[in-house]
This record gives C-alpha cells, structure tokens and sequence, in this order.
C-alpha cells in the first residue's frame, strides 16, 4: 500500500482509525515516506529553514546558512545540533512526594527518594519576548536621541529609555525571586526528608 | 582418520559447529552463505518450503497445547515449538512465547560443545530436558523439551518445544521467585539432561521429576505436550525431505537463516538513521526490610544503560556497558536471557512479519558486560526471576529503535516501551474444606500476559493487550484462572483509572482485580513488580511513564459477615486516598507504595488488590485532544482529577445523559495555567545541573541509588568517564557507600 500525502497528514494528525492504520502499520513502506514527511511538516512551520531530520515532537534539525542546528517549531534556536539541545531547555525536578503526587495517585507514582520526575521544556517565553520588545525600543529610542536636535523629543526618548530599563530591571529581579522560590522550597522539603531519615536512624539505634 | 560423527558427511556436531562459528566470523553472512542460489533459482518453491515447515511449527503448537492441562499453556497459549539446524540455529518458530526460541539453540549448543554426541551419545528417539539458565533458558519455570532428527543415520536438525510451568519446586510456591537469591532456591534444575530414549520418556525421570515440583500433574502432562509438539515437527521434517529431497532440505535451511539476517540488515537501513542511540531504565528491589537471608537484606535499585549505533550497512551492535550489579536476588538475567529478549523484541519492532529465525540474532553485535546484572558470571547466583531486570531493560531498545524509526518517518511504528509484565501474583495454598478437601492449590495468575502498550506516535497504546515475550499475549478469563486456584476467587476484575501513561497519545490501560481467600490453610502470597520506581525508560517527546504498582491486602476481616448480610464490598481500589477497602471493611488494611513483595500468610476472608500495568505515553499531554479524553473518562482509564491535574481538562459527569462532558473554555483556562506553572516552576539547565550535582557531592542520594552508580562506576570505565565528565567529578571519583 502507498500512502498518499493526505492520508499522512491525517496520521500526522492522529485521525486516522486503527482500521486505516493497520494496514499502513503491516504492509510494505514506501521508499520516499521520509521526502513526504519532511515535505508535509516543513508547510506546516512558519519559519523557511529546510529541515534535515525531524528529532522530537516539536523540534528539527535544520540548515541555517552554513550551520545545522536544532530548532523548535515554535521557532526557538537550540544551536548546534552537536550539542545536546537539553542543555538549552528549562527543567522541572520533582523530588518530593507531593511533587509526584501532583500528577500520580497516591502510591502509583516514583519515590523521589529513588527516582526523581525530570520535565523538559522548550519555548520563548512571555519574558523572552517582552525583554525583545523593549530591547528594541530602547536601541530605536537611544539613535533618536542622539538624532534629533529639539531638547523636547530628546527628553521624551530618553524617558522612554529609562522606564523601558526599569521595566527590565523590575520583571528580571521578579522572575528570578520566582524560579528561586521552588528552588528553595525543594531545599527546605530535602532538609525535612533529612531530619526525618536522621530521627529514623537514631530510632532505630 | 576419517571422522565417525553423527553429523553431516560424517563429522561430529562438534566439527560442524566449529565450521560453521568460523564461515560466520570470516564472511559476516551465515555460514559465510553469500548468494541465496535457491530463492534465486526458484522463489516459488523455496518460499513453498519456507511456509510448510512455518505451518508444521504453529500446527505442532496448535495441536500439542491440548496434550497439556495447565490453564497457561492452553488457554494463554504459554509454549512455542522451533526448528533447528544441526549446530542449534533457529530456522523456522511457531507462533508463542518466541522469546524462547533463541533460548532453545543455546541449549543445543552446549550438548554439542559439552561433547554429548560421544557421552551421554545423540540417537534417534532421544529426548533432552533443559531448563538452566546458564545453558541459554529465561529461569528454570521455562522447561525446554529438544529432539534430534536423523535421516539414513545423520543429524538434520533438532526439534525445540518450551512451556511455562505453574511451579518450578523453588524456594516458595510459584513460578518467578522473588525470595530465590541462589542458584538452590530456585527449584528443580535439569542441565540438558537426557530423560528419554525411543520417543518415550523414561519413567524414573518422570517419577523424580513429579516429586520435584507442587504441581506434578501439570509438569506430566506439558512434558508430553512439548514431546508431542516435536514428534509431529520431526514427521514434518520427514514430509518436507520426502518431498523436495534431503539435498535441498540441507541447502535450504542455512539459506532461509541467512535471509532472516539480510532481512534485517534490510529493515534497519530502510527504517533507521545510522547512529548512536541511547536510553536507560531503572527496577527497584527493595528487600532492606523482607528478605529472610542477611545478604539480601539490602534496597536495590538496577541500571539499565542501553546504546545501540545503527552502522550505514544496516548492522547494528547493543550494548548494556555501565549496567549495574549482580548480587544476592532473583533478578540476574543470564546471557542466554539476554539474547532471548533482544530476538524477541526485534523480531516484534523491525522483522514482524518476515522470516524470523536465528539470522536476526547474527545481524546484532552484543555487550553484555561481565558482572553485571546482564552477565554476572556466577552460576550460584539465583536466576529464578530475571524478569525483574530484563523487562524493563529491552524498553531502552525499543525507545532507541523509536527514536530512528520517528525521524525516518515511520512514526506509525513508534513505540516508547511497554507496561511491566505484572502484578506477577503468586504463591499458593491447600484445600481445607469442599471436594478437594487436602489438595494443593497455586497462584500463578497470568494475567500478565496482558499488559499495556506505549503509545505510539500517531495513536494510543493498546490496551490490555502486551508481553514483550509473546507476541499473541491473551490475559485469560477470570474462570480459567479459578479452575486451579480456586482457593483464591475473584471478587472484581475491571478497567483500573489512571495507569495509563499520560501524553498526547496516552499508553495503554489495564484491569484492577480484587479477590479473597476461601476454603483454604497455609496461604502463601506474594508478587513481583516495580513500585518505588518508574518502569522502563519513560515516555517519549513529553510523555510520561505509567503509574507504579502498590501492595494492597486486608487481613482479619468481616468479610463472612459482610457476605451473610449482603453488604458492600471492596470491588476496586479507584480512589487510593479514601480505597473501598478501608470504607466497607473493618480488619487490618495494609497498603505499601513497593511492587515486589516476600511471602506472606493469608487466611480465609482476607482480600487482595492487584493491577497490570498500563503502557507509557508519547507526547505533551496538554496536547491531547479533548474528545479523546471524553472517551478516556467514559472509558474508565482516568479520572476527572488527573484529567484535570495533567491534561488540563474541566470536565463533569452529567447524570442524565450518563456521560462525561467537557467545558472547553475552562480547559483553555486550565491549560494556560499549566503552561504558566510550567515556567514558573522549572530552573534553568545550569540550575539543575548544580542542583543534582549537590546530590551526588554531598552524598545525600538514598543507598540504593548510590550502589547503583557505585557499581556502574565500578563496572565500566567507559560508563564512569562520561558520567564522570558531565558532572564535573574528579577522576578518582567513587559514591561512598555503606
């Protein structure tokens, strides 16, 4: 059976039933499955670099200029597509029981104490966009202070540069004291988890 | 001087098995073969040839199961039956539990390199009993029955059959022994032993033999399935020669052994992309508090470091450099296991539907490193439950083989592993009231032959449906299993909500059963199962594992009083924080977050808990379509809670229409805030790094976790560079451990 293009954007999809899936499953594949793939996933993106090899759900090696790297569909650049693209994401731990618990029942999820949760995420985030934003409002304000010769507009811009600076400044002290928030808490949990194995240990002496 | 073999042209086995070791290792094709001149010649006979001799197996297999009467192997179909070549290579397999067949030619490789064509001799009507794992079996409760074929006075080939015993005479009732921690508690052994002679076995073998196990009438009777099963594969032999002549008989079977190799070399460069792949997976062995022997008195958690490296030429090499330690426990997996699982897993990933047979097992390069769980080296060590360590180790091949399969675009064939094979429930007990009064009863449940599938790329795992070691997997009626351990009926056997691995595609989903002593004494119950861990290597792109196992039982209950006065009770355990158990019993409920479980004693009236395991997930669950998860909730797979929780839908049960509604604004809600919480919560790699470094510097990870990379560390200096380097750790670097 050949598949064509249609009916691999609907498995792309996930639409098609077992029955129309089966026989795709257990017959013979095509030899330019992978060309008609890369072709349906490629007019799907919003950016133009060609992709190589699609890696993940949402992630691609592609060819920017001379260079291959790892891009997400979201449009993130990983770089390199040497060097583990993990290293760039952002990653949630879970080590505590409730932690787990938020996403397993009770008892059917990992012991933290012998495995931990390891989430990894990708994409720009709303602060990535607006440090964007305001980067480039800032350099458009900073060429039109110095270009223009009425004290009047050079007052406004220069204005514009310093509140777009605090602006920065304030969501940056804000995200950090955020992420640093689980953080400590993870510490405080792992402290307790200590003092409680501590108390069984003198226990059991 | 001329050689007085009994193989071809009058070599010994012994010869022909050398010959053949080196034409492999010289031309890197199976008996150095490097044309198929039959296919060539005439595809429609040789492919006829192929197809009679696959018919006699299945038929063979068909046919014999009903010589048994154990419920495993009739009903759930626990045997298979392969054809070999003189030297032990697989030609032909039926249908079943096929991971045994690469198990079989190791057996017959060591008859022939031990020499038993001149002592114990090979004749005509010969029949071989095997079921050591150091001569290629799983453990010691799979029983191989080989046979050699002769025509006009040589050796053409062997027959193979295997079932699955109900009990093996170990050191507590059962079949995978989680209390064996020796080679001597893991129940009767039989090394390739001869037990018979002109197609009948001998009757002090069979006498010896029924008193070395607790269910003698089984063992009897599946030890004349398997001799059936290969009396009817040697007449099909007989057939084929008969037919095509024994010229081409000889010729044919090296030529389909090396098209199963090329088939494969074939499948992995149409379906992969050449390189390196890698995954790992983890099994807890938690014993600190239950093992009876001090030695085993220790938590153990295993690793299981795959990497595979797909070569342009389609050859591939698996290796499990940096696996942890053997030691005093039943999971040792031997090499014979070893190899038995990897041919049965790509029999299922790349070759399904083709010529399976040994040629798969020449196409892989292997490393299975020498002392470590995968190879401890130690024939005293118990082998009795390698399962322990094998199942979740070969999902890290599946995942490896997933990830080249979904970057060539086959995203169909995707899948990121599969549900352990348990609650592995055992034990048993004796009759003290009704009309078998004094008999024994076992608990060998399997239903794990029954197990969920992870989800692939494109759709969600099958449900109920998986074992990684037989690809016709069958979880069996409730009233097969009651037959023979009646002492334990069921009370409940239903869909079980939230152990399918969440995703975009979610893994498959299995039954919770519940069930309680009845007229019975000197219960024994104990089961095999991960619990403190994840099983296997995960999901894939964003999708999570499946839930973990959970001990579940009540002791001392009213239950008799509950049934005289028709009251409530406990059919499922849905709700783990407000269970079933502890609202409609009185007694002692005890519920531990472990899978493996020691013996314990059970009485009349009191009830268990058991599930299977679901399959994990593929993608980001906030990704999952809403309707789907509509049929998730209708289903019974999960409930509005976790719906809630991972995938972030609102949803609500309406009485009326009995069905369960969405909200879909409040799911966009739910799922943005998700997404959010996401961000806020997570740390950069760099944080992350420091932060688990710490764990490793400051020597706070728990024991078993430091064993673990104690041993690996110790074990591989590959594995211990690498692991070394990532985490910025000198070179003299060692996990202080107790």
């Amino acid at each position: 059976m050949k598949e064509d293009k249609k009916t691999l954007e609907r498995m792309l999809r996930g639409d098609l039933s077992w029955e129309q899936l089966k026989p795709i499953i257990a017959d013979q594949k095509d030899s330019n499955r992978f060309d008609m793939i890369i072709e349906i996933l490629q007019e799907k993106l919003k950016w133009k670099e060609q992709i190589i090899l699609p890696l993940h759900e949402h992630l691609y090696i592609v060819s920017k200029g001379a260079k291959r790297i790892v891009k997400c569909d979201c449009g993130y650049e990983f770089g390199d597509y040497k060097i583990n693209w993990k290293t760039k994401c952002r990653i949630r731990v879970r080590d505590t029981i409730e932690q787990i618990e938020e996403l397993y029942p009770k008892d059917m999820g990992s012991d933290p104490k012998w495995e931990e949760l390891i989430d990894k995420l990708n994409s720009l985030s709303k602060n990535d966009i607006q440090y964007i934003i305001l980067s480039a409002l800032i350099v458009f304000c900073v060429i039109k202070f110095f270009s223009n010769d009425q004290i009047r507009y050079q007052v406004m811009h220069a204005a514009i540069v310093v509140c777009c600076s605090h602006w920065i400044g304030f969501i940056s002290v804000f995200a950090w004291v955020m992420l640093q928030r689980p953080h400590n808490k993870r510490e405080m949990n792992r402290l307790e988890l200590r003092i409680a194995e501590l108390i069984d240990v003198i226990r059991d002496k | 001087m001329e050689s007085k073999g009994i193989g071809w042209d009058g070599k010994s086995l012994k010869e022909m098995l050398e010959e053949s070791e080196k034409r492999i290792e010289e031309k890197k094709s199976y008996y150095g073969i490097e044309r198929l001149s039959l296919k060539e010649e005439n595809p429609f006979k040789y492919e006829r040839a192929y197809a009679s001799l696959r018919g006699a197996l299945v038929s063979a297999r068909e046919t014999a199961l009903h010589v048994a009467a154990s419920p495993i192997v009739t009903e759930i179909g626990e045997l298979c039956f392969g054809l070999y070549t003189p030297e032990g290579d697989s030609i032909a397999v039926s249908t079943g539990i096929l991971v045994h067949i690469h198990t079989m030619s190791e057996g017959i490789k060591f008859m022939i390199r031990e020499g038993y064509e001149e002592d114990p001799t090979i004749n005509q009507g010969d029949i071989f009993l095997n079921n050591d794992p150091q001569c290629g079996n799983v453990h010691t409760t799979d029983v191989q029955t080989l046979i050699p074929i002769f025509w006009e006075g040589e050796l053409i080939g062997w027959a193979g059959g295997v079932t699955h015993q109900i009990d093996i005479g170990g050191i507590t009732p059962g079949h995978t022994l989680v209390s064996s921690i020796q080679r001597f508690d893991d129940g009767v052994y039989y090394t390739c032993r001869k037990i018979g002679s002109n197609d009948k076995i001998w009757r002090d073998h069979m006498i010896n033999a029924k008193k070395a196990v607790r269910s003698p009438m089984y063992w009897e009777l599946d030890e004349k399935c398997r001799l059936a099963g290969n009396l009817m594969i040697r007449d099909a032999v007989y057939e084929f020669i008969e037919s095509e002549g024994i010229d081409y008989y000889k010729k044919f079977i090296r030529e389909a052994i090396e098209e199963g190799r090329q088939i494969l070399q074939k499948r992995v460069k149409e379906r992969l992309i050449p390189g390196r792949y890698r995954a790992s997976s983890f099994m807890d062995l938690p014993m600190k508090h239950q093992a009876w022997v001090p030695i085993a008195r220790v938590d153990r958690m295993a690793n299981h470091p795959v990497e595979i490296v797909v070569k342009e030429d389609g050859t591939f090499s698996l290796s499990f450099d940096g696996a942890s330690a053997g030691g005093a426990n039943a999971f040792n997996c031997d090499k014979g296991a070893m190899e038995g699982g990897q041919w049965v897993l790509l029999t299922q990933i790349l070759i399904y539907g083709d010529k399976v047979n040994d040629g798969a097992y020449y196409a892989v390069e292997k490393d299975y490193p020498l002392g470590s769980w995968a190879n401890p080296g130690d024939p005293y060590l118990s082998y009795q439950a390698p399962w322990g360590n094998l199942i979740p180790a070969y999902t890290t091949m599946m995942k490896c083989l997933s990830y080249g399969l979904f970057a060539r675009g086959y995203r169909e064939e995707v899948v990121p592993g599969y549900g352990f094979t348990g609650d592995s429930i055992q034990g048993g007990g004796v009759y003290n009231a009704g009309p078998l009064k004094g008999e024994r009863w076992m608990l060998s449940t399997f239903e794990i032959s029954g197990q969920g599938l992870g989800a692939s790329a494109v759709r969600d795992g099958l449900n109920w449906g998986y074992a990684m070691w037989n690809p016709e997997s069958d979880l069996g009626d409730v009233e097969t299993w009651e037959l023979f351990q009646g002492g334990i009926p069921y009370l409940s056997r239903k869909v079980k909500p939230n152990i399918a691995g969440y995703g975009k595609y979610r893994g498959g989903g299995n039954y919770g059963s519940v069930a309680f002593i009845a007229n019975s004494e000197k219960v024994e119950f104990f089961a095999g199962r991960e619990g403190l861990v994840f099983h296997g290597s995960g999901g894939m792109h964003g999708g999570y594992p499946n839930s973990t196992s959970y001990r579940l039982q009540a002791t001392n209950t009213n239950l008799k009083e509950i049934f005289q006065n028709k009251l409530d009770y406990p059919i499922s355990d849905d709700d783990t924080t407000n269970g079933e158990f502890e609202r409609f019993l009185q007694g002692d409920i005890e519920r531990k977050p472990i899978g493996t479980i020691y013996p314990i004693s059970l009485q009349n009236y009191d009830i268990i808990h058991f599930s299977e395991s679901g399959g994990p997930g593929y993608g980001d669950p906030l990704e999952r379509k809403v309707g789907s998860i509509k049929q998730d909730l209708d289903d019974g797979l999960y409930t509005s809670e976790i719906v809630r929780r991972v995938f972030g839908v609102i949803s609500e049960f309406d009485d009326t229409a009995k069905e369960w509604k969405i909200d879909i604004e409040a799911t966009n809600k739910r799922r943005e805030v998700i997404r959010n919480e996401r961000k806020e919560k997570s740390m950069t790699f760099e944080d992350f790094w420091e932060y688990e470094r710490k764990k490793i510097t400051d020597g706070s990870l728990y024991e078993a976790v430091k064993v673990m990379y104690s041993d690996s560390l110790n074990l591989s200096k590959k594995w211990g560079k690498e692991f070394k380097q990532f985490w910025k750790l000198s070179d003299d670097f060692q996990m202080e451990v107790k």
